[in-house]
């Protein structure tokens, strides 16, 4: 969530018994724009007024890992979620269609990831130890 | 008395303006692209001189859009009957150089009248799905054409094999006839399949796609699912549609085409104990150890490349045909998801259908655990493969190879679900579940109290696992038919399936039984 502050109120030192106008304010939420206005009460707590009721809810800012990178061609994605417990190649190293490159570790299981294409590997995006999610990228091999 | 020479050239013209519309510079620009014409694939299918053609004369009524007085040679599809061997087979193959293959009423009436045909002389039914669709020209004609032969396939389905290939394109309702068969090949270049297409999509949702994207034989093989197998051209689609018959018998009061003549090979075969890693948690490849164990190392794989985490497809031991279902711990550590439950109960229910064994090989770690997997239903997904199990009558045998806990336990063909004989190797680990898991419970207030709670549960897991994950513990309470050496498997396999072909299994009658779906 990010809310654009009129300059005026960023310094806190304004006197705060004399503030009792409203401000307005445009919040952010999830890529939507919301305006509000901020009327300032005399025990110094904030009270926000809704002045535009917007159709969609405004729904708690999200505190999930930001999702996985996006695969693009190349990338070498986990089929499904675990942990990464050996990385087979280095970057700059080339490799065959159906080699192992990473084991991840899931249901007590060992569960290898292979290359779906042949060439050299540009970016090696986990590490041993990283807990990786389905359809996350690995690496890349271009 | 002698037939006037007039009459014989007036259907020898006939024939030949209905067979052979298509020009040689047409014909090599299709044989160019991996495509045969109509007639070609229909002669490729069966044995030479022994295809019957029903309605080469037929043609439609429509009248408006310039379509009145049209020759459309035998409109627009090919429908008979021929061998392959000794077993009839009717065939269907639409036409595509007759109006795109498009499909009016007479085309949905000769094509139902050929399924007909097939369930009452019980033989299977290939179709050769190569059309632009419904021909606009006849308007609801066309439409109520595909309901009739959409209603055909539903009638078929369970009595009949249906095979469909589609080896042109296959849009809109016109898809949902291979959807509603047995099995369904696509040509990998030549084909598409889809119920709306880019340009629809781009209008409804604005979104840029390609025919690729939403329609091709890759994408219906790994991720849609609606396609079993892929095939290069439709040289290669004839020679499959044959090699899946050669594992079907002719319809559902027949079994498959056993040879029961073949030897039981008792040798022990001790190079499976190679294909078996030491530590259990490394993945076994199941590819490997189904190749070992069945004739001639053959597999023909269903649905290969979708929901690669379990294997289904036919093979056979000592001469027994069978289903194979397994578990791949190589992807996905060999969990079930919801694909490959949906996978597993089709394919059972087709065995099931036309009486053929179920091999069920077990190493499984469990259902996936997975907010998308719960929400994507796998309570519903999972309940198709229980039923699918519980429903088949067929003989089915278990080997429970190593991992087989909880859910995943039952789930895999247990004896509750109605396996006919368990066997178990010694590295099974039967459980209700993991160790690890297990001890927190159980110990749950005595590693609260330890010192060093890792150790002390690491511990307690080594012990549980000795005690209760090996195959001894389920084989005491009779829950196994025994526990054998992976190098007595093949044997084992055959001798128990030779035994149990002449199951009978009487069940109350009713309509259907109610699958989750």
């Amino acid at each position: 969530m990010k809310v654009a502050l009129p300059s005026t109120l960023i310094s806190q030192d304004t006197n705060k018994g004399k503030l009792t106008m409203q401000r307005l304010f445009k919040i952010s939420v999830n890529g939507k724009d919301y305006d509000v206005a901020v009327q300032e009460l005399t025990d110094g707590a904030s009270q926000i007024m809704p002045r535009y009721t917007a159709s969609a809810p405004v729904s708690a800012v999200s505190t999930t890992a930001p999702a996985p990178a996006v695969a693009s061609t190349g990338d070498q994605c986990a089929q499904m979620g675990g942990v990464v417990v050996l990385i087979y190649v280095k970057e700059g190293q080339s490799v065959n269609e159906g080699d192992r490159i990473v084991e991840l570790e899931a249901m007590k299981m060992k569960v290898p990831v292979v290359a779906n294409r042949s060439g050299k590997v540009t970016r090696v995006l986990v590490a041993v130890g990283d807990g990786v999610e389905n359809g996350q990228a690995l690496l890349s091999i271009e | 008395m002698t037939i006037k020479p007039e009459l014989i050239k007036t259907l020898r013209k006939k024939r030949e303006q209905i067979t052979q519309h298509i020009s040689p510079e047409k014909l090599e620009a299709l044989h160019a692209k991996g495509l045969l014409s109509a007639r070609e694939r229909i002669d490729e299918l069966f044995d030479e001189g022994t295809f019957q053609e029903l309605g080469m004369h037929a043609r439609h009524h429509a009248v408006y859009f310039g379509m009145e007085g049209r020759e459309l040679p035998a409109d627009g599809v090919i429908t008979g009957s021929g061998y392959l061997g000794s077993a009839q087979i009717a065939a269907y193959c639409q036409d595509f150089s007759v109006l795109a293959g498009t499909l009016g009423k007479m085309q949905a009436r000769k094509i139902t009248r050929i399924m007909r045909y097939a369930i009452k002389t019980g033989i299977p039914v290939v179709a050769f799905k190569d059309s632009g669709g419904a021909r606009i020209q006849e308007g609801v004609d066309a439409l109520s054409g595909y309901g009739d032969v959409f209603y055909a396939n539903v009638l078929l389905s369970g009595v009949v094999p249906q095979i469909a290939v589609v080896c042109g394109p296959c849009a809109g309702g016109a898809a949902y006839s291979p959807a509603l068969m047995d099995f369904v090949i696509m040509t990998r270049k030549n084909s598409h399949m889809f119920l709306t297409g880019p340009e629809v999509i781009k209008a409804v949702t604005g979104r840029t796609t390609t025919m690729a994207e939403i329609g091709s034989a890759e994408m219906h093989a790994s991720v849609s699912g609606n396609v079993h197998f892929i095939a290069e051209d439709d040289h290669s689609a004839i020679a499959l549609v044959k090699h899946i018959l050669s594992y079907l018998p002719s319809n559902n009061t027949e079994d498959p085409p056993h040879d029961l003549s073949a030897p039981i090979n008792e040798t022990p075969d001790r190079g499976m104990n190679e294909l078996i890693p030491e530590n259990p948690s490394d993945p076994l490849d199941m590819q490997a150890i189904i190749r070992r164990l069945v004739d001639n190392g053959e597999l023909l794989e269903v649905h290969a490349s979708f929901a690669r985490n379990v294997i289904v497809g036919f093979a056979r031991f000592s001469g027994i045909i069978v289903g194979i279902v397994a578990n791949q711990p190589m992807v996905m550590a060999g969990a079930l998801d919801l694909n490959a439950a949906d996978k597993v109960a089709r394919f059972v229910r087709t065995c099931n259908v036309f009486n053929v064994p179920l091999v069920t090989l077990v190493d499984v770690p469990g259902f996936l655990p997975g907010v998308e997997q719960e929400r994507g239903g796998i309570i519903r997904h999972g309940a198709k493969m229980l039923h699918a199990y519980a429903s088949c009558t067929t003989p089915k045998i278990t080997i429970i190879l190593r991992k087989s806990y909880g859910g995943s336990y039952l789930a895999m063909c247990s004896q509750e679900l109605g396996a006919d004989m368990v066997f178990a190797w010694p590295t099974a680990e039967i459980a209700v579940m993991g160790s690890e898991a297990a001890v927190k419970i159980l110990y749950r207030k005595e590693l609260e109290a330890a010192e060093d709670r890792t150790a002390r549960a690491a511990e307690l897991a080594q012990e549980y696992r000795d005690e209760f994950a090996s195959p001894y513990e389920a084989a005491s309470n009779f829950y196994i038919t025994d526990v054998i050496e992976p190098c007595e498997t093949r044997a084992t396999i055959s001798l128990a399936l030779r035994k149990t072909l002449g199951k009978r299994e009487l069940r109350p009658s009713k309509k259907h039984g109610n699958m989750p779906m």
